[in-house]
């Protein structure tokens, strides 16, 4: 590599929190006349990453200090932070005593972050499940839907989209919560289910879009319809660091083929599954996930150098004897774009 | 389009400055050179040097008429008003009036009128312009509750619809899907979409009483009885305090799922109370045009009631009835209406339904296919009798004889005359008939086969006008005597050992197509025809005799020399090579085998279809591509002779000995570009690339490289480890789900023996522990190269999924084993030679998508894995299943390079000569009696006389909006050919024009060469991905695999891109890129009712035409203001 850098930013839209945004591109160009350039991609990774004690409360104010970041085992250093709803900030201007190492002097100052206000809040991406087999409980999911929508934090956009054997969008991303609602009481029940094709379209979408962003997914599960499957979805969720969370309205081990479908997408990409039969429940999940927008972290680094070109592992710890308590949850990982 | 800017911007300054004659003439020079928007920029110069000049004017309106610029009409009237010669004066207002009609501009019409009679013109008056476009007559009024679109949305139609169009939609859905026959099979039982539709109507008349008088559903206050009123009846409460808090609660699931079903505003009503606001909103009850008036309906029904519309939906007989009648010839419909009462109808509706579409009476005759005698011993009723005639067509041998004028009606030219010789009209009849008639045609809710229809309207025929019947008679013979496969019909057996004629042969066919089950013969019949048909020299007897025998297991791979012609001795070659390699024992190496195999001689076709490999070398090629297969008995043979193959189709294509294969390859498929094409050519192969890369797929250098140091390891020298690492670091990547999934998906997920294996086969390479383990042998080492053969299967089936993928290409890109897991044997290996197909829907049995079977049918197997992936724009638009894949191999399959401008411009004449012509006919009684003639052999009665009506109550938009671009397009050529004086009377501008450029370029502009540009793939019409354009009347809905003949008969799509690219000045290479997007989006707009609802379709490419109108026009126009 030459011993000259330059970051260039290569694509606006990709400038916001996106989750493995290819944000800037190395470019070393050689001293010479001939003009030859290499190219190594730089990826901004972005975690979105939950803290819960063992009776699952989430933890709150924790600091940059307070996590440590391996990718392939090799330590990374933070370069934005951000807690709940709040704009993330880069890291080298949070005062506190014992910071991690300034990484001002390893990014150039025109390098953009995805910091300030702008990013604040979350994108929310609602998947509503309305083929036939929501058909007896359409109606209590639409309402459940509803006052999740109208509960979102300010800072929040949301997005409406449903689904049977097509994708249907029907609200686009928007902080009116009344159009979203809108949307929401203008779906129509259909036919066939076909939830994987669903999802991966929305994650597509939601790639799209600067900023924190999550897919929940409402559906009873069966999927009839879908040419993808549910690993293969979850790998782009997961490249993208797009948690999903999926609210199951059937019992557990009433489908264990979607049950066990819904956990790993889940668990993989940083996201949770409810299995939530009753309407209750199904109110109770979205408190919960609510709460989990609200409480956790943004974290977002430049990677290390590392041959690896193919899967990378991420971990997430807790630095300090009395934070090992905790439990962490993010993606599992991802596999850097070629 | 680039391009075109930058010459735009070179030569202006100094255009402007010459003289007007000479601009015009410069302008002219630049659009035979394909520069059409520096032509009109040129003309749009000369018109602001010389405005009051009648010839520069003229020239600037009929260019941007010949284009379909819209402001062709403003340039007519400045020619108009520049006091032109008497020619000119007629020409431009003609002109006038006739783009003023097209466009629905009735004011702007009558003033061309006006200044046409003024230029001498006779005859054309403006009174036509004064009628109203509606109620048609005919019709009553029902009224139902509630609003339209909510009744729309209950009875899962388009909202598109207009209120004329309601119930003929609605009767259709209650005919398909608002009964189920119950278990015993003696009632009917409603579905659940027909008691929601009812309970449905409940609530809305609830609602309509709680909305009183005024119709308007008014709550004053959040705190009101109205409130408790209104939400009872929508199956809310609120819960929380009115005011912020409030929020609608479900509190009786039923009426709450109709209220959201028929998109009662409820986030509004909620919204009002959370603000403490009034809330009103309109609801009344909705007025229905009804054919012959409700009361001919209400009395017709089984079940007695005084409301409309529950009768209506109470009797699905009714229901066929009234579908059957809305869509047969209007004046034919009420005719035997009046002489026919409606119970009794009833009970033929579903002949009606099927056949009735082609009834037609005039001057009270029926109209029939041939002689009126024949038909008169065939029902034994006079056509000179109408309606008593079209009663006993109906009711004459359970359907039977109105099944089969149906199908002659359908033919025209030449096999119309054939198949109405009186002694064969009746000879074949009976042998359709048989002698016992039931079960009747009518039977099902669609047409069960589609056997006779094909059989009347593919027949070939010589130049005599005799039936080809390929091998000739004796070959038949052999195969109904010698039944191969099968006895076909114990009769027929017999009677073929007598044949002599073709006229037996095919007698026997249509004694066949009464058949539900396989009709094989038929099949085989159109299968050598379709390859007979492309041919200069006929099949040989033998080679006939063979394609017979293989038909049942290797049939569907006939669309290889359907497509491509090739000699006898390499149809025979190319089957004895499948059947070698059919015998391959070890089930792997079978597919690996296979998977070569068919993707060289995919590769092989697309490359002969693009012309990149010289006409002498096409058969060649294929031979030595198929040549090593011969002889496979190791997996080092199968990876040679993959090896092979891709070399002789470098060698054939002229490619450099050190090219890398895999660069080339992709360069080859990415087509073949002209000079000015690069920029883009580059992007298609970047696509190609990319979506090549997704599937993890290793590149064929890679492999080659390895291969050749393998055997150079044979020799003594040692593994290249760094390349082998390579492989390995990219294999690594693909994983098996299986070690993800739990025990139950495990024991449903449905990936197949065979492709489990072949994965894990990959997973296992381990290069250099081979080489270890060969120990120095060197053909042990030499056979090392068998390991990879898999891996190159994958790597050529991969190239024919990237070339061939849609628009999104969502599954090659989302799923990284969908090319990997391509079943080429199927799990009781009987799927080889069959046409690829998507193989299980859902998680898991869909195991994440494959594809299970030959490559042959490719395109059409992508696409409709593809299309769940479409997002419809409308809420409650379901993608067309069975059409939306035929419109997209539309995209898919054709390329466009070396395309002219002339080229698309000439398809944008003909389109555009069309629509004139037929306006024009709405003026002139002559022109109309022609252009009627001609739409008649196309277009079935009913939707020709919609249009008549339309015309004659001057809604010429309206009637030109029933014409498909195919229908318009054929309208001018057949015009130009045969009446070719009044194509030049009314078809100016174009038909000059046209004229011209067919004589500059005859080559270029010959219809065939056009068809084979903008035409459309029909693989199971032709039985090829060749570009055609049939000319077939629009077929009907037929279930099943059938239905995809419907969607082929629809050949406008590529025809209306191309006048669209013609009007914006699009360079034709980036039709390339643009079709694909302009498909798909199009697809994504459709709003269809049902099946055969093309106006639809239609009406969503309108919309993204309009799109791209505005796009370009405004970067046109910014380009131009930049220029000056």
């Amino acid at each position: 590599m030459s011993n000259r850098r330059e970051f260039l930013i290569r694509t606006l839209p990709a400038a916001g929190l996106t989750g493995l945004a290819s944000l800037a591109s190395l470019r070393g160009q050689s001293l010479g006349g001939d003009q030859a350039l290499f190219r190594v991609e730089v990826d901004l990774v972005v975690l979105n990453v939950a803290v819960t004690d063992r009776r699952g409360n989430y933890v709150r104010g924790l600091k940059p200090i307070n996590f440590r970041v391996l990718e392939d085992g090799i330590s990374q250093r933070l370069a934005a932070f951000g807690e709940g709803n709040a704009a993330p900030v880069r890291v080298s201007e949070i005062s506190i005593s014992g910071s991690p190492e300034a990484v001002k002097d390893e990014l150039p100052a025109n390098l953009e972050l995805p910091v300030g206000e702008s990013f604040a809040g979350a994108n929310v991406f609602v998947l509503f499940d309305t083929s036939n087999f929501m058909y007896r409980s359409f109606v209590y999911a639409e309402d459940a839907i509803a006052d999740f929508i109208r509960g979102l934090d300010e800072a929040d956009s949301v997005a409406l989209y449903g689904f049977s054997r097509n994708l249907t969008r029907h609200a686009a991303l928007t902080d009116d919560r009344l159009e979203a609602v809108k949307g929401l009481r203008r779906s129509v029940a259909g036919d066939e289910t076909a939830l994987y094709n669903a999802l991966l379209l929305t994650l597509r979408d939601a790639a799209k879009v600067s900023g924190r962003k999550v897919v929940i997914v409402f559906s009873n599960g069966p999927d009839t319809a879908s040419t993808v499957g549910p690993d293969d979805v979850g790998a782009i969720a997961e490249d993208e660091g797009i948690p999903i969370y999926v609210i199951s309205t059937k019992d557990l081990n009433k489908d264990p083929i979607s049950s066990n479908a819904f956990r790993r997408i889940t668990a993989r990409t940083g996201g949770r599954a409810y299995f939530a039969k009753t309407w209750q429940r199904q109110s109770e999940a979205f408190v919960n996930i609510r709460e989990e927008l609200a409480s956790s972290y943004t974290m977002a680094y430049y990677p290390q150098p590392n041959p690896n070109r193919s899967w990378r592992n991420i971990e997430v710890e807790l630095s300090g004897p009395e934070l090992s308590k905790y439990r962490v949850r993010t993606r599992n990982g991802y596999r850097p774009k070629i | 389009m680039r391009r075109l800017l930058c010459s735009l911007f070179l030569m202006t300054g100094v255009a402007f400055s010459a003289p007007a004659g000479e601009s015009v003439e410069q302008a002219r020079q630049a659009e035979r050179a394909g520069r059409g928007m520096e032509a009109r920029e040129l003309l749009a110069g000369a018109v602001r040097e010389n405005p009051s000049d009648p010839q520069t004017l003229l020239a600037l309106a009929d260019f941007l008429d010949r284009y379909g610029d819209p402001g062709a009409a403003e340039a007519y009237r400045k020619v108009l008003d520049a006091s032109p010669s008497p020619e000119t004066a007629r020409v431009a207002a003609l002109r006038l009036t006739l783009l003023a009609a097209e466009s629905g501009d009735k004011a702007a019409a009558r003033e061309g009128l006006k200044r046409l009679q003024a230029a001498g013109q006779a005859g054309w008056s403006d009174s036509l312009l004064d009628g109203a476009a509606s109620p048609s007559e005919g019709f009553g009024v029902a009224e139902i509750p509630g609003i339209f679109d909510s009744f729309l949305r209950m009875s899962a139609l388009s909202t598109d619809l207009e209120p004329g169009q309601l119930l003929p939609a609605l009767a259709r859905n209650l005919v398909t899907g608002g009964y189920r026959t119950s278990r015993g099979g003696e009632s009917q039982q409603e579905t659940e979409y027909l008691k929601l539709l009812k309970q449905y109507l409940t609530q809305a008349r609830e609602l309509e009483q709680f909305a009183g008088p005024d119709e308007m559903l008014d709550v004053p206050a959040c705190e009101s009885t109205e409130t408790a009123a209104l939400l009872k009846i929508l199956g809310y409460r609120l819960r929380g305090e009115c005011g912020p808090d409030a929020v609608l609660e479900t509190v009786n699931p039923s009426r709450a799922f109709l209220s959201i079903d028929s998109a009662f505003p409820l986030a509004e009503l909620e919204d009002a109370y959370r603000r403490d606001a009034e809330f009103h909103h309109p609801y009344g009850r909705t007025q229905l045009p009804v054919l012959f008036g409700p009361e001919y309906w209400i009395e017709a029904a089984d079940a007695k009631g005084e409301d409309f519309i529950n009768v209506f939906l109470g009797d699905p007989y009714l229901a066929r009835l009234y579908v059957a009648m809305s869509k047969m010839h209007r004046p034919t419909a009420i005719a035997l209406k009046e002489a026919i009462p409606a119970k009794e109808l009833k009970n033929f509706a579903n002949v009606l339904d099927f056949f009735g579409e082609t009834y037609v009476l005039r001057d009270g005759k029926a109209v029939v296919p041939g002689s009126d005698q024949v038909w008169q011993k065939i029902i034994e009723t006079p056509p000179s009798k109408g309606v008593e005639f079209l009663r006993a067509l109906t009711e004459t041998d359970d359907g039977w004889t109105a099944a089969y004028y149906d199908a002659i009606m359908r033919t025209d030219g030449v096999a119309r005359t054939y198949f109405t010789e009186p002694q064969r009209l009746e000879r074949f009849y009976d042998a359709l008939r048989g002698k016992v008639t039931s079960p009747g045609p009518a039977r099902p809710i669609f047409r069960a086969t589609a056997d006779l229809l094909l059989l009347a309207t593919r027949l070939p025929f010589d130049a005599n006008g005799k039936p080809v019947i390929p091998g000739g008679v004796a070959v038949w013979k052999e195969l109904f005597t010698q039944h191969p496969h099968g006895k076909y019909d114990g009769k027929l057996t017999k009677s073929a050992q007598n044949w002599t004629a073709p006229d037996d042969v095919l007698e026997a066919l249509f004694a066949m197509s009464r058949k539900v089950i396989e009709n094989e013969p038929l099949k085989i019949f159109l299968a050598v025809s379709n390859i007979e048909r492309q041919r200069s020299k006929p099949l040989a007897e033998a080679t006939v005799r063979r394609l017979m025998l293989s038909f049942p297991g290797h049939g569907d791979q006939f669309s290889l020399f359907t497509e491509t012609p090739l000699s006898d001795e390499a149809i025979v070659g190319y089957l004895d090579a499948i059947e070698k390699v059919s015998k391959v024992s070890r089930p792997t190496r079978r597919a690996d085998s296979i998977g070569n195999f068919q993707a060289l001689t995919g590769l092989w076709q697309i490359l002969v279809r693009q012309g990149q490999i010289p006409a002498d070398r096409i058969e060649p090629t294929l031979v030595r591509i198929l040549q090593p297969f011969l002889g496979i008995d190791n997996n080092q043979k199968v990876f040679e002779a993959g090896r092979d193959g891709v070399l002789a189709l470098l060698e054939a294509s002229g490619s450099q000995p050190d090219a890398s294969p895999q660069d080339r390859l992709i360069e080859l498929l990415a087509g073949r570009p002209s000079p000015g094409e690069e920029v883009a050519h580059a992007e298609v192969s970047k696509r190609l690339a990319g979506l090549f890369n997704s599937q993890r797929l290793v590149s064929l250098k890679t492999l080659f490289d390895l291969a050749d140091n393998l055997e150079r390891v044979s020799r003594g020298e040692s593994l290249n480890v760094a390349m082998a690492n390579r492989l390995a670091e990219t294999i690594s990547e693909v994983n098996l789900p299986q070690a993800q999934l739990s025990t139950p998906e495990s024991n449903a997920f449905a990936q197949g023996d065979w492709v489990t294996d072949h994965i894990r086969d990959q997973q296992k390479l381990n290069l250099q522990r081979s080489v270890d383990g060969a120990s120095g042998n060197p053909q042990q080492l030499l056979e090392i190269r068998g390991e990879i053969a898999g891996v190159l299967r994958d790597s050529l089936v991969g190239l024919l999924y990237v070339y061939y993928s849609p628009p999104g290409a969502e599954l090659i890109r989302s799923n990284p084993l969908f090319v990997r897991s391509h079943d080429f044997l199927g799990s009781d290996q009987s799927r080889s030679w069959e046409v690829a197909r998507l193989q299980g829907l859902g998680w898991p049995s869909s195991a994440g998508g494959r594809l299970t079977g030959s490559l042959i049918g490719l395109p059409y197997a992508l696409a409709d894995s593809e299309q769940n992936f479409l997002i419809p724009s409308e809420r409650q638009a379901l993608i067309w299943q069975d059409l939306a894949p035929q419109i997209l191999i539309g995209a898919t399959v054709p390329r466009w390079w070396g395309v002219t401008a002339g080229e698309m411009h000439f398809v944008g004449l003909h389109v555009r000569m069309g629509r004139a012509l037929a306006a024009a006919s709405a003026f002139d009684a002559e022109l109309a009696a022609k252009v009627f003639a001609l739409l008649g052999d196309r277009v079935e009665p009913s939707r020709l006389w919609d249009v008549e009506q339309a015309f004659r109550k001057g809604a010429l938009a309206e009637g030109l909006e029933e014409l498909a671009p195919a229908e318009v397009y054929e309208l001018a050529q057949l015009m130009l050919a045969r009446e070719p004086e009044l194509a030049d009377r009314f078809g100016t501008p174009f038909a000059a024009e046209i004229r011209e450029l067919a004589q500059r370029e005859p080559e270029k502009l010959s219809y065939e060469r056009i068809a084979g540009v903008f035409g459309t793939p029909h693989p199971a019409l032709s039985e090829s991905y060749g570009l055609e354009l049939l000319h077939l009347p629009l077929f009907p809905t037929m279930m099943g695999y059938s239905s995809r003949i419907l969607a082929e008969s629809w050949e406008s799509t590529n025809l209306y891109w191309a006048t669209l690219a013609d009007e914006t000045h699009l360079e034709p290479a980036f039709l390339n890129l643009r079709v694909p997007q302009w498909t798909q989006q199009a697809i994504e707009r459709i709003f269809a009712t049902h099946l055969e609802d093309w106006p639809a379709l239609l009406r969503s490419m309108r919309i993204v035409a309009d799109r791209q109108r505005t796009q370009s026009r405004a970067m046109l126009d910014s380009a131009m203001r930049a220029s000056r």
